[in-house]
Formats: structure tokens, C-alpha cells, sequence
């Protein structure tokens, strides 16, 4: 539940700014400004309002964040002066480079990749950032970010969170006060909104989305405290991106003010935020902090804690054929279900693209699919729009062997599984109401025998898969069951 | 490349005789340049580039060139309208760079040249027409380029029935965003287009279920007394998205008026033939109410799905159907579609060979019989990139005189 009750307090102008970051001693505001249509990174001084350029160089320079010892600032910086063609071969892109006092400016990154929005470790010995690193060369329009590590002083480079799809991103990572959490924004596809999920260093591999569904937030920073999150955000209704402060382990969300990119005082007191290329400073106390939200903890239950039931069966079926999906079928927007089946295929046929499960539905001949495209098992659905959505594997099938795929949808994502392992969760926005079932068809586009062992199809979260994590057992240390 | 090189290589492929046919006033072809691939075969964010992909698009006998106006929703020209800082992914937080090589790199709108311009000037050199593919769409799959304008005003943006706001566009419901649109269509008739080809096709993911915004909703409670529906579906919804769709489009007859020129706007039909009116239920698009009013012009089949049982008939039946259509409203012409590229439930050329055994070119002379025969005014060639028209094909088109 979002509080939309906004108290006005009085914000002052700093002057010229956006992505303001307040220096661990709280004197200084480290920030871009725009110069000649380039962004560029300088430091305010708080006191005596002084102003002064971290990067000189001609291009942009941009996200600074400044380690905890307050002597160093790292930020993303990229001067593309030939065209794409010209520079295709070349090295430039957008890299890390941290200042330091008394020590100029190291480049800590290099290579023909958009590294950019970094943060340091606790300790000062990492950065933390997202790039385009995990593009695979052999993908065509590869188009993702994920979360890295490298040294600061530019070795042991280290993905974190890998981008395994195209169209999935990541971005903003900043770890929080104990070190032990990292928090950054995500999004799974290319119109949907962007989420906030976090992430513990000690297990990379569950990522947890906090902020409440049907809002876009990005731009995730921890109070000092770190208890909470402020972050931007817009809900239907708001007057444009606003401010909110959000409790990840309730799920409870108080909206602040119109603006972005904030972020809060060391001695919790203030809070920064930018608004039209300005930057503004507000007080921030116990009043700007939300409720607990119990009810985004029951949301996330309901959801995923519906044990498996069986509404369909098959082993060794004759296909390709069709059977009638009865009332059962019903799965409308919000009912949790999933589509089961053990394959085993050859190459028999081309192998780009084969259906295993598809179920027809009044208005959405696809209602659901499970299939595979180039050797890559995806669970397919409609959009609220009857527009194709799906989750998509990295992981692709050898021919000649078995394996267990599962698609799932909720009321709120699909998820894809092989053997057991999750290998997409798309969060989606809307969802084509199966309302109406028609018919089942069972491998319409095989040709050869033995590809499916056995089809299943069920309500409630299946028993084979694990659970996502909710945020209950993510700040309760379980992880994934 | 200076001006006085880009000078020679203009003549030069002039000298080539790559030019208009003559007979471009009886049959038009028009061609719509997506630059899908260019990009991987040759410099294009320069001015010898863009005469370069004139050049390639000639090929096809082209008699009208359609610059599409923008890579996603990020404009191929220097935009004043979406001249925000942020368009750079690495700039900006809510962006995801596309990583290709060449092309996740490339800047049209900021490389120090009016690309279009360079086009449109070379097509009025060679005698050809030159036109803008006008996509209103803010997103595009795999390009992750929202145009700044649309993540400046989150305000705006479309709503499914439920609240979650969709950022993939901004609501013409909004005074502001038709205000906006409108403004870019300036930006547009600037370079002098001859025609206009609205591709209101090209949505990104939109359509009338994610109109659910604030606007909408207040409009249906006043008009309804009731609550908006829970099936977007509900034709009395369609009618109330399709009334600020056509706003739009009729915003921009009023635009073109303003400039005392003549351009022939042309509605694409995203897909005729099938029972139900797919233009009006998942686009919003009534291009019979376009035409009748005169909105626009002239319409163009992007699609027909024909029944595989007797494709050149089926076809030939509804090629037929739509022009007698326009004609009993007394104006407009059509265009009929030749396309190389196969889409899901968009059949190219390629499929037709496919399914009647015959070559790609002796599919595509059956089709522009067709559309002649039908008492179509031209073809469309859709997504004319670097090599997707064979040889063989282009020739087919080019020589096609009915």
C-alpha cells in the first residue's frame, strides 16, 4: 500500500544539478552539471557554496559516488567523437574512472562496453556497477545490463548478477551501510516498468524485488540507517517522478515530494533530490517514513504458497492432437498456474521453433505456449493487449537428452524452469484474461514420436520448482526454499 | 565527407542512372527505408550514407521513398522537441544501451547532420518522391529507445485497467502529448515530405487496453454513469480511445494545411480481410472514417492473410474489396503491399512462393498484377533494407509497367 499523504516542507535550491550524492562527513554534494549539452561531474560544498569540477575532460562524466573514506569519487565517463562506423574496432566506450585526492584520475575499466553507474564497497576495495559486459557476442541486438565488481584498482573484474536475456536490465547498484545487501533497479523487458530488487553479496543468485507492484522505480539509495530506500518513483496519479521512501522488508511506501534521484543525508536530517536539472535539499525525519505494509507481505503468500494441483495429465501422448480444456482451464488474470512437460527432441525438423503445450482460449488462439526457439525453452502468454509476452531461458537443450521444462504465470510474472532451475522471472504489467478455454494441443508443429515423456498442467505454485523469494524470507536470511 | 564530395558522389550515382522511371504517375512504388541493416554495411551517420541508401533503395524502381522518422522513438534528425540531455543510455538511469557494435552506437540526431534532409534533398535531385513513414510509437523491442519527452512526463503515460502505468507510450488523451506530437510532425513538414505515410501499425505494444489513464476514465464516467469497463474490448471503449486517435490524425491534416503545401497522407491498414476490424479493435484506427472525412488522402494494405487454399484468389478477393470500398466513397487511393520479410501472421512474398511453388520473383509479378488488376494506384515495399530485395525482385518491380 502506498501512502500518497505528502507533507510539504520548504526545499531549498542548491542550484544547477542531478544525481546529487552526499559526501560521508555530509559537507559535500557531489553531482553532474551540464556543460555545452555534456554532462559533467563536480563537488558542492555545502558551507560555503563553492563549486568545483571533478572531470575536465571533453564528454560526459557522469554518476558520481564517493567511497566511505570520503577521499575518492568514481563515476562513468564516455567521449564517442567518431561515429559508430568510424569506431567500431576501437576501444572507446563508457568507462569507470575514480578521483582521488591528491592522486588525479585512473581509468579503471576499459574495452568497447557502456560501463556506467557505479558505487564503492564499504571498504573502498570494490566498485560495484552495471555494463553491457554480459552481451554475448553471438546474440543479435543484444541488448541487456547486469551487475559487476571490479577492484578499485581495475582488476578482478566479477559479474554479479548476469543479464541472462535480451531486453533485461540492470543498473544503479549501491551496497548497503553493512555491506552485506546490494540494492539496484531492474526490469525485464523493454516497455515494462522498472522495479527495485536487492541482492546479498553472500548469495548472488536470489534477487528479491522490494518495491510495490504497478509502480516504475529506479534510483534505489539506502538511508544511513539501512532501513530504508528512497528512491523515484511514479504511481498512476502522481504529478510526475516523485520521491519515495520505501521499507524493503514491509513493503511499506511513502511518497515525499515531486522529484528524483535522491538521496539522504549521513546524519539522516536531509534529504537531496534534482527536479529539472535543479537539485534541491529538504529536511528528512520520521515523518517521511512509511508504514509497515503488512499487506504486500500477504500479497506475495497468496501468490506463491497455493500448493500444486493437477487439472490435466498425460504420459506418451499421440501427437500431434488436440483435447478439449474444460472449466478447469480457467485460469483468468490472477490464478497461479503452470504448464509441465519432459521432453526429449531431435533434429529431426528444423529446430528453430516447436511447440510443446499450447492451450487456445476465446480471443488468444496462444492462450499459453510452452516451446522452444532455437533450442531455448520459453512459456509464453498474452498481454492484456493479446500482444505475445513470454519468459525466456540462457540455458539451451542439447538434442537427445531429457528435461523437465515448467512455465509458470502468476497474476504478476512467468517464470521459466529447466530441470528444476529458474532460468527467467519476467514481471509483467498486464495479462489477456483466460477466461474461456477452448482446446489443448499437444505438439502441433512435431514431426517424429518421443519428444513428449509427459504433459501436465496445474494450478498453485508447482511442487518441482523452487519458490521465487518472497521478502519476508529474503530479510528473514532463509533465501529460496 | 565535405560538401563539395558529397556533391560528386551524388552526381556520380546519378550518372549511374539509378533514378525515377517515367512511369511513376500511373503506378506508384513506394518504398519505406527502416534502415534495419544498413548499418552493418556502410557508414550511415553521414551525408554520403544517407545518398548511399537512396541509391540501394532505387534499386527497386522506387518511385517514393518514406523515411522512417525515428530509430524507436529516438528522431533521426536533430530534434528540437526531443532535445533533451538524456537520450545517451549511459545518461540516463531508465536506459538499457543496445551493445551491437555499430549499430548500439549510433547517434542520427546528433551527428551533426540533417540525415533526412540529406535524403530528401537527393530525392528531389533524382526526381523522386520523398516522403516520411510517421510511427507514433515510443518504444521499439530490442532498441530501448523511449523518447526523452516520454520519460520526462511519466504523467502521461498509458495505464492498464488496474492503475500499473506502461511506459512503452504516452496517452493522446492528453492535451499535452497530442500538443507534442503535433509539434514533431513540424518538425517533420520542415524538410518538405510530399507525403506522409502514418503508420499508426507500429505501436510498440499499445493499444486500447492500456488507455485506462485518468482522462479517459473521467470522460466514460461522464459519459456512461458507470465505472469503465472490464473488457477493453467493449466496443463503446474502442469508440472512446479512437476518437483521440483520430484527434491526432486529423491534428495533423490541420499541420499540413498550415504550411500551404500539398502532401498526400496516406493511413496504413494493418491488416484487411479478416472478420474482425483488427485497425479499429487494437489500434484504435477507423481509416474509413479517415478517408471519408478526408483525414487523410489514401490508405495502404500493410497485410492481407490470404486462405492458402487459393492464395491469388483470396488475395485478388480482398484487394478487390477494399478498393471498391474507397471508391464508393468517391476519393482516396490504394496502395497494396509487396514485402519481402515474413512476419507472424504477415505473409510476405516469400511465403506466397512458398506455398505455391514458384520463385520469389514470379510471386511478386503475380502481385503487383494484383494490385493493378484490382484497380489499385501502387505497392508499398515494406522494410527496403540493404540486400533483403533480391536482385531478381527489384527487377521484377522496377520493370513492372501495367
Amino acid at each position: 500500500m502506498i501512502a500518497t499523504t505528502c507533507v510539504i516542507l520548504a526545499a531549498t535550491l542548491l542550484g544547477e544539478g542531478t544525481c546529487g550524492v552526499y559526501s560521508p562527513d555530509g559537507g559535500k554534494i557531489a553531482m553532474q552539471r551540464t556543460v555545452e549539452g555534456k554532462s559533467r561531474v563536480g563537488v558542492l560544498d555545502r558551507a560555503s557554496g563553492r563549486f568545483a569540477w571533478v572531470e575536465k575532460n571533453e564528454g560526459n562524466s557522469a554518476y558520481p559516488a564517493w567511497s566511505s573514506s570520503g577521499d575518492a569519487i568514481v563515476y562513468a565517463y564516455g567521449n564517442e567523437t567518431n561515429t559508430a562506423w568510424a569506431a567500431k574496432d576501437g576501444d572507446t566506450g563508457y568507462h569507470l574512472r575514480i578521483w582521488r585526492h591528491g592522486n588525479g584520475i585512473r581509468e579503471i575499466t576499459t574495452g568497447r562496453f557502456r560501463d556506467y553507474m557505479p558505487s564503492f564497497s564499504q571498504d573502498g576495495g570494490k566498485v560495484f556497477f552495471a555494463s553491457t559486459r554480459c552481451a554475448s557476442p553471438e546474440v543479435f541486438r543484444a541488448t541487456r545490463s547486469g551487475v559487476y565488481s571490479v577492484n578499485a584498482d581495475g582488476g578482478g573484474l566479477t559479474c554479479l548478477v548476469p543479464s541472462r536475456v535480451n531486453d533485461e536490465g540492470m543498473g544503479q547498484p549501491v551496497i548497503s551501510p553493512d555491506g552485506k545487501m546490494l540494492v539496484f533497479a531492474k526490469i525485464d523487458g523493454f516497455n515494462l516498468p522498472w522495479r527495485i530488487a536487492c541482492m546479498r553479496l553472500a548469495e548472488p543468485v536470489i534477487v528479491c524485488s522490494v518495491s510495490p507492484k504497478g509502480q516504475s522505480a529506479y534510483a534505489p539509495r539506502w538511508t544511513p540507517d539501512g532501513r530504508h530506500i528512497v528512491y523515484t518513483g511514479f504511481s498512476k496519479g502522481d504529478p510526475g517522478w516523485c520521491v519515495y521512501v520505501l521499507n524493503p522488508r514491509t513493503g511499506g511506501v511513502k511518497r515525499i515530494c515531486e522529484g528524483r534521484n535522491p538521496d539522504v543525508h549521513p546524519s539522516g536530517a536531509f534529504l537531496i533530490y534534482d527536479d529539472g536539472n535543479r537539485l534541491y535539499e529538504r529536511p528528512f525525519g520520521v515523518d517521511d517514513l512509511p508504514g509497515d505494509g503488512d499487506l504486500v507481505v500477504d500479497e506475495e503468500s497468496r501468490l506463491y504458497d497455493e500448493p500444486e494441483r493437477l487439472v490435466w495429465r498425460t504420459e506418451k501422448p499421440d501427437y500431434p492432437t488436440t483435447v478439449p480444456m474444460t472449466e478447469a482451464f480457467k485460469f483468468g488474470t490472477d490464478r497461479t498456474f503452470f504448464v509441465r512437460a519432459k521432453v526429449r527432441y531431435t533434429h529431426a525438423v528444423s529446430p528453430r521453433f516447436r511447440h510443446f503445450l499450447t492451450g487456445e482460449y476465446e480471443g488468444a488462439k496462444l492462450g499459453f505456449e510452452l516451446f522452444i526457439d532455437r533450442n531455448r525453452p520459453k512459456f509464453g502468454v498474452r498481454d492484456g493487449g493479446g500482444a505475445y509476452m513470454g519468459a525466456v531461458s540462457d540455458f539451451t537443450l542439447e538434442p537427445g537428452r531429457e528435461y523437465m521444462l515448467t512455465g509458470i504465470r502468476t497474476s504478476e510474472a512467468l517464470y521459466i524452469h529447466v530441470d528444476g532451475a529458474t532460468r527467467q522471472e519476467f514481471k509483467f504489467s498486464t495479462t489477456y484474461p483466460l477466461d474461456s478455454p477452448i482446446r489443448l494441443e499437444i505438439g502441433p508443429t512435431i514431426s517424429g514420436k518421443g519428444d513428449i515423456l509427459l504433459g501436465e498442467i496445474g494450478t498453485g505454485w508447482p511442487a518441482n520448482v523452487p519458490h521465487p523469494v518472497t521478502r519476508t524470507k529474503f530479510f528473514a536470511g532463509e533465501g529460496a526454499k | 565527407m565535405n560538401a563539395k564530395c558529397f556533391v560528386v558522389f551524388g552526381v556520380l550515382f546519378g550518372a549511374l542512372g539509378i533514378t525515377r522511371p517515367t512511369n511513376a504517375a500511373v503506378f506508384e512504388k513506394i518504398a519505406y527505408i527502416d534502415s534495419f541493416d544498413y548499418p552493418e554495411y556502410f557508414e550511415t551517420e553521414t551525408a554520403e550514407g544517407s545518398v548511399k541508401i537512396v541509391d540501394n533503395v532505387l534499386k527497386t524502381g522506387a518511385t517514393t521513398i518514406l523515411w522512417r522518422n525515428q530509430s524507436g522513438a529516438i528522431p533521426r534528425y536533430p530534434s528540437a522537441e526531443e532535445a533533451l540531455p538524456l537520450k545517451e543510455p549511459p545518461l540516463d538511469k531508465r536506459r538499457i544501451p543496445l551493445s551491437e557494435p555499430v549499430r548500439g552506437w549510433i547517434r542520427f540526431d546528433d551527428c551533426g547532420t540533417n540525415l533526412i534532409q540529406v535524403a530528401a534533398d537527393e530525392c528531389a535531385r533524382r526526381g523522386v518522391t520523398f516522403g516520411i513513414h510517421l510511427t507514433t510509437e515510443e518504444n521499439h523491442g530490442e532498441s530501448w529507445t523511449l523518447s526523452p519527452w516520454n520519460l520526462e512526463h511519466p504523467q502521461f503515460w498509458c495505464c492498464a485497467r488496474g492503475g500499473a502505468p506502461w511506459p512503452g507510450r504516452c496517452s493522446l488523451a492528453y492535451n499535452e502529448v497530442l500538443a507534442h506530437k503535433l509539434r514533431l510532425v513540424d518538425e517533420l513538414l520542415a524538410m518538405k515530405p510530399e507525403m506522409i505515410y502514418i503508420d499508426l501499425r507500429r505501436a510498440g505494444g499499445w493499444g486500447p487496453n492500456l488507455e485506462f489513464v485518468i482522462p479517459m476514465e473521467n470522460e466514460w464516467r461522464k459519459l456512461y454513469n458507470c465505472e469503465p469497463p472490464t473488457n477493453w474490448r467493449d466496443a463503446r471503449w474502442i469508440a472512446l480511445v479512437e476518437k483521440y486517435v483520430y484527434r491526432y490524425v486529423a491534428g495533423i491534416r490541420e499541420r499540413v494545411k498550415r504550411t500551404g503545401r500539398r502532401v498526400e497522407l496516406v493511413m496504413a491498414i494493418e491488416r484487411a480481410g479478416e472478420s474482425e476490424d483488427y485497425d479499429l479493435v487494437y489500434r484504435a484506427v477507423d481509416w474509413r472514417k479517415m478517408l471519408r472525412t478526408g483525414v487523410v488522402d489514401s490508405v495502404a494494405v500493410a497485410c492481407v492473410t490470404p486462405d492458402w487454399k487459393d492464395p491469388w484468389g483470396s488475395t485478388a478477393r480482398i484487394y478487390g474489396d477494399v478498393v471498391r470500398e474507397v471508391r464508393r466513397m468517391g476519393r482516396g487511393k490504394v496502395y497494396f503491399p509487396i514485402m519481402s520479410y515474413n512476419f507472424a501472421n504477415r505473409p510476405g512474398y516469400g511465403e506466397y512462393a512458398k506455398q505455391t511453388g514458384i520463385s520469389n520473383e514470379q510471386a511478386v509479378q503475380r502481385l503487383l498484377e494484383l494490385a493493378r488488376d484490382a484497380g489499385g494506384d501502387g505497392i508499398t515495399m515494406e522494410v527496403v533494407d540493404f540486400n533483403n530485395y533480391s536482385p531478381a525482385v527489384c527487377k521484377a518491380i522496377r520493370e513492372f509497367a501495367p
